[in-house]
């Protein structure tokens, strides 16, 4: 039995080996390399770190993943009790209404907002015709556009996330905590929020690191003014081609997301067996 | 206390799971509702908590009309069949929780906290986790958690029912005993008549959102005045009658080819009426000859129960059961006389 579960599951770990974990092993021993001599050395973090445009970048990676992940948490929790509450079938089509954005093409859907966000886009044209501002002003290429553009991207995953952890809360529970004088917001955060704590370290977990890694949202949004560790990431590689500043900014990226679900993991409450 | 006055709830609209429903609770009585799954007495108990909406009628909590005032200013205690602990609260922190809300003293709490857990004997389990507890211990636990706020009504939903069999009785023994010592008002929904009858001042049996029957537990086991109650309460055998005299405290009931004297009637009966006849299987008698108040049968089958033997009987009136304790004379199959002692005899309207 244990042989038969090796041999099944074998080619899917060597085919994570090969195309997964084999390319990043050379990107980080890449990172450390000297791209003349060869030799190990630390000199592209050095100047990764250094650079006051690579801080800046990487401060304002971070600043937005937080900032995407706070306004996902509060846009998702009501929503997400609203859902979870449903009657079954319901349910059923509301999520699958929740997760409509995630099935659309990630360029259609992220072009759609320069229609909105552009210069002669939808928002300026309002604003000029009622005569609030005399110019356009500009929308798109600001961390505003960018935050927008995640949050409607990744909002989905935090409902899920926590629609499924709140479907196992028992409705009996929230009715014990009414009849004991809690009312709806007191019961909300005092029962519903510590019972879903699982859902919300996941939800905010995948839309952290979704956000910090997205590519085509800041691209377009962000474009070349706006730049985010992603998209250096591209420049580096693509127009500089600079490989090894590629590679450390790769590294980074990744190591960031990875101490960020480390921490995260760390931080949440001792899961509370349920009965 | 409690009163319900026409009430009227509506899952659906225009479908009333409850119509014209009227119910008394008196400061510190214990009353049951009694019925079938779906007979509406679950619901009576949320419509009192506050978690359903009422299409009409009026609740009052001690002269207070509570009708649309939410859950959490009702000042009541509930207890549900799931126990619905928090479970990422400890023990102490459950039963806290209602005083809490109700922002009383730290010091107060813990005090009342440790009073409340002595009561229902969990004395230095404080610090554990509800999962960590049995299904007796979480049940405690609940009603700890219900009775240290010191509601003016105490709600239990079927507080028994995840609990196996052994642990049912001593729990229930428990509730009544916690219930008389606090006297506090409570209603209790259950769908197990034994449990009703061994804990409540007064059970009230529910069938279709309607109430059958109201009384003391003895009146109910013993004078049922409903076919529904009679079935639910353990009437085992009936059959139809016309009632053919009627005296001060006898009645002659004619059913096929004989006549029936009974001694009880509920209703006010007259020569002429069509009626129901019940009886109990153990409170029946087989007898080798014809005597006073009995009818030929032929008795089919005879199986041994440990403590009685219990007869399957075909007569003119249909087929019955019959249980005679253990030690009696057997009967075979074959033909013999069916006895009903007067007093045994419940007759009530068709």
């Amino acid at each position: 039995m244990r042989r038969t579960i090796t041999i099944l599951v074998l080619p899917a770990l060597l085919f994570i080996f090969i195309f997964f974990v084999l390319p990043l092993l050379f990107l980080l021993a890449q990172s450390f390399q000297d791209p003349e001599t060869g030799q190990l050395t630390l000199a592209g973090y050095a100047e990764f770190f250094q650079k006051e445009t690579s801080q800046i970048i990487y401060v304002r990676t971070l600043r937005l993943g937080l900032t995407i992940t706070l306004i996902n948490i509060v846009l998702a929790y009501p929503a997400s009790y609203v859902l979870a509450r449903l009657p079954a079938k319901r349910r059923t089509l509301a999520m699958s209404l929740v997760i409509l954005p995630l099935m659309t093409n990630p360029v259609a859907r992220t072009y759609a907002w320069l229609i909105i966000l552009g210069r002669t886009g939808l928002i300026n044209n309002v604003l000029l015709s009622t005569g609030l501002i005399e110019s356009p002003e500009r929308l798109i290429y600001t961390e505003g556009a960018i935050i927008l553009g995640l949050t409607q991207l990744l909002l989905p995953l935090m409902i899920l996330s926590l629609v499924s952890a709140m479907e196992n809360i028992p409705k009996d529970v929230e009715e014990a905590a009414r009849s004991l004088g809690a009312n709806g917001i007191t019961t909300f955060l005092r029962v519903i929020v510590p019972l879903s704590a699982d859902g919300l370290v996941l939800g905010a977990t995948l839309v952290f690191t979704g956000s910090i890694t997205a590519y085509v949202t800041p691209v377009i949004l962000g474009g070349n003014r706006m730049l985010m560790l992603s998209t250096l990431l591209r420049q580096r590689a693509m127009m500089a081609f600079d490989e090894q500043g590629a590679t450390v900014v790769a590294v980074v990226m990744i190591v960031t997301a990875l101490a960020v679900n480390l921490l995260v993991r760390m931080l949440r409450p001792k899961p509370t067996a349920q009965r | 206390m409690l009163k319900i006055n026409d009430l009227r709830v509506e899952y659906e609209k225009g479908v009333p799971t409850l119509d014209h429903y009227d119910l008394t609770v008196n400061e510190g009585e214990l009353v049951s509702l009694l019925g079938p799954s779906g007979c509406g007495k679950t619901t009576t108990l949320r419509a009192v908590a506050g978690f359903v909406d009422t299409a009409g009628g009026q609740i009052t909590i001690s002269g207070r009309d509570v009708t649309k005032i939410p859950p959490n200013k009702r000042d009541i205690g509930l207890v549900f069949q799931s126990y619905a602990l928090f479970p990422h609260l400890t023990v102490n922190q459950n039963v806290a929780f209602g005083l809490r809300m109700r922002r009383v003293t730290k010091k107060d709490q813990s005090k009342r906290v440790d009073e409340a857990l002595r009561l229902v004997d969990l004395e230095g389990l404080g610090e554990r986790r509800p999962a960590q507890l049995s299904g007796g211990q979480q049940q405690r636990v609940a009603l700890a958690r219900a009775v240290v706020i010191e509601p003016q009504l105490l709600l239990l939903d079927e507080p028994l029912s995840n609990l196996d069999a052994k642990l049912r009785v001593n729990m229930r023994t428990e509730i009544r005993r916690l219930q008389q010592r606090l006297s506090v008002t409570t209603l209790y929904v259950t769908h197990d008549q034994i449990e009703a009858l061994a804990i409540s001042d007064r059970v009230v049996v529910m069938n279709h959102g309607r109430i059958e029957q109201s009384g003391t537990p003895e009146e109910i086991y013993k004078q049922p005045q409903t076919p529904f109650v009679a079935d639910f309460m353990g009437f085992e055998n009936h059959f139809a009658g016309t009632v053919s005299a009627v005296d001060t405290d006898a009645l002659t009931v004619q059913a096929a080819d004989t006549t029936f004297q009974a001694s009880q009637a509920s209703g006010d009966l007259r020569a002429g009426d069509e009626v129901w006849v019940y009886f109990r299987s153990e409170s029946a008698q087989l007898a080798a000859d014809a005597v006073p108040n009995s009818v030929p049968v032929n008795v089919l089958l005879r199986t041994f129960q440990g403590n009685a033997i219990e007869y399957v009987i075909q007569s003119d009136l249909g087929e019955f059961k019959v249980r005679l304790p253990e030690d009696q004379v057997r009967f075979d199959a074959g033909p013999a006389y069916l006895s009903l002692n007067p007093d045994s005899l419940i007759v009530m309207p068709k």
